[in-house]
């Protein structure tokens, strides 16, 4: 499971459906081979992952926990994306 | 800046054409608007400006590679990239530049219009070892794992929840928290010291 780390209080209006929103589960080991992949990268090449599925299948929050995932590990690492909300700050938005 | 009054705005154009020169086409070329400015340039020969244009975004790419690596580029949607885009997307994907970079290219696949599409443009690549991820449905035990996490194991009828969320949406992420979220809303599912499942939505 994968989440932003949020004070959570079950009682508090807002808290599940923001815990709702952000949590990601089932994904443990697309998120892995991802960050693999960009293990690549800091080796010293150019990598590519793909991202495919229906819609709604989780493809956006995918790709959006990972970014914050790496950018929380890796302070370097800023991020230019076609859709805004998947970056995290700090940011170099498109114009989308 | 066109609603400037036109004395300005001939300073404007005067500087525009002086900055840009034939490189004016570029810009009238990605926003129509800048043609009352910048005027209709005559491409001499189209196919030149795009390769200028993809060396142009090949030589940024390169110094932004270089300069914040390492550079993670994301696009999202990629069944719906004109040629435009694509052709963009193919000039940082060449094998033979000297920059490293972390490309992610999420796309749908749940139609054979998109997969033709997206894969007809993915053979233009060279992606050495990509990595593809299809992600499929969430298991019923995922589910399980989202409402246990999402309520901190405070759900009365978790397994009743669990089915009905599960049947109703085959498990399908962003359909199971629409669901959850429209129970919210109406409370279906509500806290009365402990979070629980109206008795008519679980029926």
């Amino acid at each position: 499971m994968v989440e932003r780390k949020q004070p959570f209080d079950a009682d508090k209006p807002g808290s599940v459906e923001l815990r709702l929103q952000e949590i990601i589960v089932g994904r443990e080991k697309e998120i892995e081979a991802i960050k693999m992949q960009f293990d690549a990268v800091l080796e010293g090449n150019t990598a590519f992952t793909l991202i495919a599925g229906d819609v709604g299948c989780g493809k956006t929050a995918l790709v959006k926990a990972v970014l914050a995932d790496l950018a929380s590990s890796r302070p370097l690492a800023p991020m230019v994306s076609s859709n805004r909300s998947l970056v995290p700050s700090p940011i170099l938005p498109s114009r989308k | 800046m066109l609603t400037l009054p036109n004395q300005k705005l001939q300073r404007i154009k005067a500087k525009l054409s002086k900055a840009l020169t034939r490189d004016g086409a570029l810009v009238t070329e990605i926003a129509p608007q800048t043609l009352s400015l910048i005027g209709n340039q005559h491409i001499s020969d189209y196919q030149k400006l795009k390769v200028r244009l993809e060396k142009a975004f090949q030589l940024f790419i390169t110094i932004a590679a270089t300069e914040l690596y390492p550079l993670i580029i994301a696009v999202d949607d990629l069944q719906w990239a004109d040629n435009a885009s694509w052709r963009i997307i193919s000039s940082i994907a060449d094998p033979l530049l000297p920059h490293n970079i972390y490309v992610i290219l999420a796309y749908r696949n749940n139609t054979v219009g998109y997969r033709n599409k997206v894969n007809s443009l993915l053979q233009t690549l060279d992606l050495g070892r990509a990595l593809t991820v299809n992600l499929e449905r969430l298991t019923l035990d995922a589910v399980r794992t989202l409402l246990t996490e999402v309520f901190a194991g405070q759900l009365q009828d978790t397994d009743k929840l669990l089915w009905l969320t599960y049947r109703k949406t085959a498990g399908n992420p962003l359909y199971l928290k629409q669901m959850l979220n429209l129970l919210l809303q109406n409370r279906g599912i509500y806290y009365p010291g402990q979070w629980a499942a109206e008795r008519n939505c679980l029926s």
